[in-house]
């Protein structure tokens, strides 16, 4: 069977063919040689370019017959371009109908590594296999650049974020320091107004006012205070029902006036092993969802309740539940919730439901979120209970208080000098005031160093403090390493730490006491009038 | 007002990573995200190759184009361009040189490099480009696809694959002819 072809119609079926005469000299070639071989030129011996055919150049037209009928493979001389097919023979002349060979193709030749242009689909034949091959390697590698963006992408966000949380804690400590040496100064200004005026009610009661509105302010910084600790403390035994009743100030100022906070705490006498800061951001992370949920006013309701084993949880759990009636999620949404990043609301950043469950999994508990549209969301979180037996007593500064509340105060036979450490200078001036009025010898110091060098001329002159009352947070030397530094000198010295910050347990050394700002002369009264241990080992005041 | 007809076949994710490049550069990361918002959609509607349904994409396009303050046509076709430069760009990069360096070869090769892509992609339905008729100073090209009213999208692609190939000239929609096809014809200076 014979028939013609034209050059271009041979280019679409056949793209690196050649044409060669019967001394191998190239007559015609294929547009895949041109783009790849672009030195080749007609009238060029293929010798000259391909290896493969010997002995064609010497006029040896034995070399491409003896060809016939077999494979024909020829390797460029110049690149890594590998060409097989067949030798068809048609009058006098030769068509070498060749395709790029599947073995010298790799991606680094399809992206032109080491050819001189990359390869294309129009250099195969087509439907040849080795072009579907080449497109799915190529798109893995898409898909593998693109993982590998998104990953980078995440890991940026990731630090982002927590660069911003860690800023947000440590603003939120700050905040919190500083508005309660504030709330200190009005409590005890508001105490001093009151008794200027004993037999003055009007007086008394706005004195009173201020004295509550005072402490519940110092109810929301302490909720600061347990967020910029955040990550630092460590879990101890507690309950979820104290935590829970000591931040309602807090939790209602998150969900606002238009909305009613209310409270069902049936687990007053379970444990469970939390962080009080990670536990608070948790909860204030599904109110603050509630309150985005409710459109005008609404209500939210946070309840606690002891969950029996069952079969599937063979352990008593506590559940936890923040429930609201705002607008509900279609199933969608709801589907979603625990995405990072996803978020319906104007200013969300789609984290806090994924850190509430990140949060219960590092506690050993789960979160489960049910919702429908018009019927409000209900949150529920399982933390496991911490065994009675387990229960240790944990360093707590309110529980130290509230002991020495219970301790009746011993009358002081002397006049004692109270050493008082205050860098706030309307904090110092109340202080003073209000003890020179309890009875006490008040030398003031607004630092360290002033307190120091107060002491030892003190000293030299045979005259000790009794009480050391120093803020914790005083500028380049603290409240601490003063009174380490003035029991040093003074051993007897009785230590008393003020701040808003709770310290941390190892910063005290045994038989300090500590008064919470802001302060309540009451207990601060209580604190200075009591005696330590040291004092009556040693028979002093007491 | 264009109209789009949404025949239930999915579209990918790589056509939402378009459309977010698009409005990120034109309107900044911050417009962008208050449209995830509006939209709905969230990092795990942005996977290349997964097929998402239409409804969601097109939710996403016609939000993008009151962002923008387009007209959904004008919209289309200036996405159907960025569509491109987008590709070129990313990481479909290297397949798109390998389905060709000028525009005939490359809307020639065209079908072929969607099939692979779809074998990738159990579910989806990507179009078909086929040149009709060529001679020097034009390219008639038939263009069909399960969904209905994309054809300034696919204005904004030709024009765009023009700018690629670096070739002057203009792209014409002539409407449909039998089968199902759109007739495009792209007339060179």
């Amino acid at each position: 069977m014979q028939f013609s072809i034209s050059s271009e119609k041979l280019a679409e079926v056949f793209p690196a063919f050649f044409i060669v005469d019967q001394a191998g000299h190239i007559l015609d070639f294929g547009p895949a040689i041109a783009r790849h071989l672009p030195s080749i030129q007609t009238g060029d011996p293929i010798e000259a370019h391909f290896t493969g055919i010997a002995g064609v150049a010497t006029g040896n037209s034995d070399a491409l017959a003896h060809k016939l009928g077999r494979t024909l493979e020829l390797h460029s001389v110049e690149n890594g371009l590998i060409l097989t097919g067949a030798i068809i023979p048609d009058a006098g002349r030769y068509l070498l109908a060749l395709n790029l060979a599947t073995a010298s193709l790799n991606v680094a030749s399809v992206t032109g590594h080491n050819l001189p242009t990359a390869l294309q689909i129009s250099d195969f034949t087509p439907g040849d296999a080795t072009v579907d091959v080449l497109l799915l390697v190529q798109i893995q590698q898409a898909l593998l650049h693109d993982a590998e963006a998104l990953a980078t992408s995440l890991e940026r966000e990731r630090r982002r974020n927590e660069g911003l949380v860690e800023r947000i804690t440590r603003l939120a400590g700050f905040l919190a320091h500083d508005i309660n040496n504030i709330l200190s100064v009005i409590a005890l200004s508001a105490e001093r107004i009151a008794s200027l005026e004993p037999g003055n009610h009007q007086t008394k009661r706005i004195a009173t006012i201020i004295a509550e509105t005072a402490d519940r302010g110092s109810g929301i910084t302490r909720s600061f205070m347990a967020i910029s600790r955040e990550g630092t403390e460590k879990c101890t035994p507690q309950s979820a029902d104290e935590l829970i009743n000591q931040q309602a100030g807090f939790f209602s100022a998150i969900v606002g006036s238009e909305i009613i906070l209310s409270t069902n705490l049936c687990a007053a006498t379970a444990r469970i092993n939390v962080a009080a800061g990670d536990f608070v951001n948790c909860l204030t992370n599904l109110l603050i969802n509630c309150r985005d949920a409710i459109a005008t006013s609404g209500s939210i309701e946070i309840a606690t309740r002891v969950l029996p084993a069952s079969a599937s949880k063979p352990a008593e759990r506590l559940e936890i539940t923040v429930s609201d009636n705002g607008a509900g999620m279609t199933d969608d949404i709801l589907q979603k919730v625990f995405e990072p990043f996803f978020s319906t609301k104007e200013r969300g950043n789609g984290l806090g439901l994924p850190a509430v469950a990140e949060y219960l999994s590092d506690c050993g508990g789960d979160v489960l979120v049910e919702s429908s549209p018009g019927f409000g969301t209900k949150v529920s979180l399982n933390f496991p209970l911490v065994a009675p037996a387990s229960i240790s007593c944990a360093y707590d500064i309110s529980d130290c208080e509230s002991t020495l509340v219970t301790n009746p105060p011993q009358p002081t036979p002397e006049v004692p000098i109270v050493l008082v450490v205050e860098d706030e200078p309307y904090a110092l001036e109340a202080l003073v005031e209000m003890l020179e009025d309890e009875g006490f010898e008040v030398w003031p110091a607004g630092s360290a160093e002033e307190a120091t060098a107060k002491l030892d001329a003190e000293i030299s002159r045979s005259k000790k403090p009794d009480i050391l009352l120093t803020d914790v947070i005083l500028p380049r030397i603290t409240g601490i390493e003063l009174a380490k530094a003035a029991t040093s000198k003074t051993p007897s010295l009785k230590v008393i730490l003020m701040s808003g910050f709770v310290p941390e347990a190892d910063a005290i050394r045994e038989g300090w006491l500590f008064a919470a700002k802001p302060l309540n002369s009451e207990k601060l009264l209580h604190l200075l009038r009591s005696p330590t241990k040291l004092a009556e080992e040693i028979g002093g005041s007491s | 007002m264009a109209s789009v007809t949404i025949g239930g076949n999915p579209l990918y994710g790589m056509v939402h990573n378009g459309i977010r490049a698009m409005a990120v550069e034109r309107l900044g990361e911050k417009e962008w995200l208050r449209i995830e918002r509006e939209a709905r959609i969230g990092p795990s509607e942005f996977i290349g190759l997964t097929v998402y349904d239409d409804a969601m994409t097109f939710r996403i396009v016609q939000i993008a184009a009151r962002a923008l303050d387009l007209p959904l046509d004008a919209c289309l076709r200036q996405f159907g361009r960025h569509w491109i430069i987008f590709a070129q760009n990313g990481s479909f990069g290297a397949i798109m040189d390998f389905t060709g360096n000028n525009l005939i070869s490359f809307i020639s090769n065209l079908d072929r490099m969607h099939r692979a892509v779809a074998a990738t992609m159990p579910g989806s339905s990507l179009p078909s480009f086929t040149i009709h008729h060529q001679c020097a100073t034009s390219l008639s090209i038939l263009y069909r696809s399960d969904r209905i009213g994309l054809e300034q999208f696919v204005i904004g692609l030709l024009e765009g694959l023009l700018e690629k190939s670096k070739t002057a000239g203009s792209v014409h929609h002539n409407g449909p002819i039998e089968n199902g096809c759109q007739q495009f014809t792209i007339l060179l200076n």
